[in-house]
């Protein structure tokens, strides 16, 4: 090999600055850490169901370990799947081919945004090896206990610096410092470089979403990023931000965490929306049941979500009216929603619908996520939640919105572009197998912890024989039950595994717009040359514009096309 | 059909607002969460707290920032007017002053706080020996000193790189859009310091 | 069968209700919607032919269809709303406290609670208040029928007081003493449970409250201050 090639290979498929390639490096690597996210989740079920089972590379879960492994599995899926699969990866790849660009508005900041997320993971994985293991003291890092787990107060603070908790501390600062240049990249590009003649209201509403997602995350991160600041300072430099001994306050970087933490959820399920709203109406023929105030709907609730943060800290010892307050905020934060979900629902009435891989997908996302939005009113009212508040009842709530959003959502966009990212179909049997095995599994998982959650079951214990009523016949079942869906919908994921390289490899050959869709990014050739289109496309109209009456000849309207 | 055009802000521009945006947002948490402390303790204002900053060295400072930003406008103007020389003499004032800025903080005002025993973890020391009192309390007024104006000398220092690259940039009369960039950048570190130095100093 | 547990206090069957009450509202939504969402999938499949209208939902005529059932959630919303004020008003808010006829303090430790009583003056937070911490008589002793505030913090890192037939639970806060106040309707033992994260042992951060008669209580009472039965006395 000459140094020439050798150079053109790092260019081309390390340090790429094609906004395609960086987006297939953001959705492999989280789909790698969705996966080990997921062994996590099932290695400590395990525990739950047969306490004392000795689990291979981890051995028998004590308190510590357990914590240790609930702690990480909440934060790879949340930062280090969630966010760069169905933000930066996705965001990636649609944004510039759905606006007609030919990249993103920076690319070299893009090549430096993933590299930098690169070495959040890095840091993650140290976090691991450092002395003591991995941070465990829950996902949200409330001090004073993640202020002291691991720190000795004497040593010096490179001793600190060097523990599961400090690095786990640094590893999220660094993802979300990625994540903040990838979301500057995102906006302007969607403000800056829509093809000539696309309107505001033209952009699909997957790029909208995204960009509402990027709003999102980038107006509510900093203050977590100076709360995470100072519970760092606190482990290493000995200061006492959080410490009440000294004055500090612990519950002020509850606020700091959840100002963040609520819009964050949004910042994964928004793009899943998107998602959604750009399949049905492609799988009905129909265009997306009132698509202007859909926009507007999830623009409101993008507002909104700023304002609801504290319904995490209803029993933390906030003052009582203030829950009040919150409560009616984040119970009527399920009317836009509502609205967005029955525009979905109505855009498949009288349509033609045909339920291929992405539609099943983005069909589960629906009906699943229907379960996670209803129960949210639960855990949503101030009166209950005291009671429902750190049990199961909340796990299996917020699982329910966020498999939906990550791995139905995800999938679903994953089976809908990758025939555009590749040139080849996936396989549509296989597709679909995988699919019910998931929901199967999942299904397992997470619906009969409802149930053990109502009874009174709180959450991060690593042994429930402790505890009597937890004790109980059917709640041991239900704890085998949801166990045994765990392993089966970890071990789905082998068919997905096999579908992509199957299909990336030998599936049938794709031609440019397999799903006969309006938006722009089906105009290129699939895969997309570097530079995306041979002449920029112009735009005429919506994106959504199936089964016009006035299109003869065919059922959709390409938004390029006059 | 229709030939909308949009008004298109230039990409960079656009980029640098969001940053700063994002930026301001950061301070916005450390500013809160200072706030919020000195609502439960009013003590913060007190003699014994913020009594041994030197408001005269502070005020010095703030008109160090206040003229660089000065310059700083001077040699965006100098770029409009593609006069390289110009623009870079101004940056160079800049960066001086940036500097003099950050040599007054860490060669004299913080070396001062230590010689009076303020670190940015003395309340530990005092928590040990009377626990409770309101010298702790008091302490924890200094944590969030150091904390502040650390991470706005960190800005200070970022800044001052940016400046520097942006001017090696422009020798050759190319890339002097940049310089408005620089600039801006630089009016976020002045704008966080012009609400630091009233909450930290003046406040009392 | 009822998932929840059984009403140990007076204000869990409120709570309760706030839960019944989101139950069935929410549940006929959620059939509701559920139903719809099926049935406009399994009436529009492409496989049974036809052709699909160009709908845009941009009209009155159309969007009704889901504007109507978007106010009808928004008043669902504010009946929970006002619903699970009062029930939180009842339990929380300071100034709606009753009267209480008794006074113990409860202090979690990593991985223990702690109960202090009143001493021979009746009065909380004095010189000879009484102590008693885990182990066989480390329990939380409440009379049943009578209101008993508890104030309540904690030692080192945050915690959460939990009893599940009390139908609430409260974080405690190190530096911070909340009070919340209980009445027990129901004699009994009952399961005290840490409902947060405090460190590698919280799994096992148990400890029992006994619901006692009157004559039960005044005689605990009576031997904790005559020292008979119990571990330490603290400042
Ligand atoms: C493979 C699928 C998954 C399984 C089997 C699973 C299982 C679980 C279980 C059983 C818990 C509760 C552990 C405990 O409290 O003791 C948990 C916690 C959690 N999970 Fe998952 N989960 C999965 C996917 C996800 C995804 C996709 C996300 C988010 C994007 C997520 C976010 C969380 C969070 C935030 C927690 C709370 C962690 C904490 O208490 O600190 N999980 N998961
Ligand atoms: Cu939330
Ligand atoms: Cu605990």
């Amino acid at each position: 090999m000459s140094a020439h090639h050798e150079q053109s290979f790092i260019s081309k498929y390390v340090f790429s600055i094609d906004h395609k390639y960086i987006a297939k490096q953001y959705t492999v690597t989280g789909m790698i850490f969705a996966f080990i996210g997921g062994l996590f989740a099932v290695a400590f079920r395990t525990q739950l169901a047969w306490p004392g089972t000795n689990i291979p590379f981890i051995g028998v879960l004590d308190g510590m370990k357990y914590n240790m492994l609930v702690t990480n599995h909440a934060m790879i899926m949340f930062f280090w799947a969630g966010m760069p699969i169905l933000l930066a990866g996705l965001g990636n790849f649609v944004i510039p081919l759905m606006l007609g660009a030919d990249d993103m508005a920076f690319p070299k900041l893009n090549m430096l945004s993933y590299w930098i997320f690169f070495v959040s993971a890095v840091l993650l994985i140290l976090s691991f090896m450092a002395p003591g293991g991995g941070a465990a003291g829950g996902w949200t890092m409330y001090p004073p206990l993640n202020a002291q787990q691991g720190v000795d107060p004497d040593a010096n603070f490179l001793v600190n610096l060097w523990t599961g908790g400090s690095l786990l501390i640094l590893a999220v600062a660094v993802e979300f410092a990625s994540m903040l240049l990838g979301g500057i990249n995102f906006l302007v590009t969607s403000l800056n470089m829509r093809a000539k003649g696309m309107k505001l209201m033209d952009v699909p509403a997957v790029v909208w979403m995204i960009n509402l997602a990027t709003v999102d995350f980038m107006f509510s991160v900093g203050p977590l990023i100076s709360g995470a600041v100072m519970l760092l300072f606190d482990r290493i430099f000995n200061t006492g931000f959080y410490d009440p001994a000294r004055g500090g306050d612990p519950i002020l970087f509850q606020h700091l965490f959840w100002f963040f933490g609520h819009p964050e959820v949004y910042v994964v399920l928004l793009p899943a929306i998107g998602i959604v709203a750009e399949i049905v109406p492609t799988f009905s023929r129909k265009p997306l049941f009132a698509s202007r105030w859909i926009i507007i709907m999830a623009t409101a609730s993008a507002f909104i979500a700023f304002i609801v943060w504290a319904h995490h800290q209803f029993v933390a010892g906030i003052d009582p009216r203030m829950a009040e307050f919150f409560s009616i905020t984040t119970i009527i934060i399920s009317v836009p929603f509502a609205f967005i979900f029955f525009a979905v629902i109505a855009t498949m009435f009288k349509g033609q619908i045909e339920v291929k891989t992405p539609m099943l997908w983005a069909l589960g996302f629906l009906v699943f996520f229907l379960v996670g939005g209803v129960t949210g009113i639960f855990n949503g009212s101030a009166g209950l939640d005291m009671y429902i508040h750190d049990t199961y009842f909340v796990i299996a709530h917020f699982h329910y919105t966020l498999i939906p959003a990550v791995f139905f959502a995800g999938l679903a966009a994953l089976h809908f572009w990758f025939p555009k990212a590749t040139g080849r179909m996936m396989n549509e049997t296989l597709g679909k197998l995988h699919f019910w095995i998931t929901s199967i599994g999942f299904n397992m998982f997470a619906f009969p912890l409802f149930f053990s959650g109502l009874y009174g079951e709180h959450r991060r214990i690593f042994n429930y024989s402790s505890y009597q009523p937890m004790m109980a016949d059917w709640i041991i079942n239900i704890r085998h039950v949801a166990t045994i869906g765990a392993m089966i919908l970890a071990a789905a994921q082998v068919l997905l595994f096999i579908n992509i390289i199957l299909s990336a490899t030998s599936g049938e050959k794709a031609g440019k717009n397999p799903w006969k869709c309006n938006t722009l990014e089906w105009v290129a050739d699939s895969p997309p040359p570097h530079g995306n289109f041979a002449t920029p496309p112009s735009c005429y109209r919506g994106p959504y514009e199936y089964s016009n009456p006035k299109r003869s000849g065919s059922d959709f309207w390409p938004q390029n096309e006059q | 059909m229709s030939d909308v055009t949009i008004e298109r802000v230039p990409k960079g521009r656009l980029g640098v607002w969001l940053l700063i945006a994002g930026e301001i947002v950061i301070f916005g948490g450390f500013i809160a969460s200072y706030i919020l402390a000195r609502l439960e303790y009013p003590e913060f204002g007190s003699k014994e707290a913020a009594g041994d900053l030197n408001i005269v060295v502070g005020t010095v400072n703030t008109l160090i920032l206040l003229i660089s930003n000065w310059t700083m406008v001077k040699a965006h103007e100098a770029a409009l007017e593609k006069n390289v020389a110009k623009a870079k003499s101004f940056m160079i004032y800049t960066l001086v002053l940036g500097l003099l800025f950050l040599g007054i903080k860490l060669g004299y005002e913080w070396p001062t706080d230590f010689s009076h025993g303020h670190t940015i973890s003395s309340s530990k020391a005092i928590a040990d020996q009377a626990p409770g009192s309101e010298v702790m309390k008091v302490s924890l007024f200094w944590s969030y000193y150091f904390l502040m104006t650390g991470f706005h000398g960190l800005h200070i220092v970022v800044g001052s790189l940016v400046i520097f690259f942006v001017m090696l940039g422009i020798s050759g009369g190319q890339n002097l859009h940049r310089v408005e960039l620089a600039g801006a950048y630089w009016h976020l570190v002045e704008l966080v310091w012009v609400i630091l130095f009233p909450m930290l100093y003046l406040i009392q | 069968m009822s998932f929840l547990p059984e009403a140990y206090s007076s204000v869990a069957a409120d709570i309760y209700g706030v839960f019944y009450l989101i139950f069935y509202i929410v549940g006929i939504w959620f059939v509701v919607t559920l139903g719809a969402l099926f049935y406009g999938v399994f009436t529009s499949l492409k496989k049974q032919g036809g052709k699909a209208q160009y709908i845009t939902g941009d009209d009155w005529a159309q969007s009704k269809w889901i504007w109507i059932p978007l106010i009808l959630v928004f008043m669902c919303d504010l009946l929970i709303d006002v619903k699970t004020a009062n029930v939180w008003t009842k339990v929380e808010i300071a100034e709606k406290m009753p009267q209480n006829d008794y006074d113990v303090k409860i202090v979690g430790r990593q991985f223990q609670w702690e109960f202090t009583y009143p001493g021979p003056d009746g009065k909380l937070f004095t010189e000879d208040d009484i102590q008693i911490a885990d182990g066989n008589d480390g329990e939380l002793v409440l009379p049943v029928g009578k209101i008993t505030k508890l104030h309540l913090t904690a030692a080192d890192v945050l915690h959460s007081f939990f009893v599940r037939e009390f139908g609430f639970k409260q974080d405690v806060i190190p530096g911070r003493i909340l009070t919340r106040w209980v009445e027990p309707i129901k004699e009994g033992r009952i399961e005290l449970t840490c409902a947060e994260i405090c460190g590698p042992n919280h799994g096992t951060m148990r400890n029992w409250v006994k619901v006692v008669s009157q004559e039960e209580f005044n005689s605990f009472i009576k031997n904790l201050n005559s020292g008979k039965k119990v571990a330490m006395a603290t400042k």
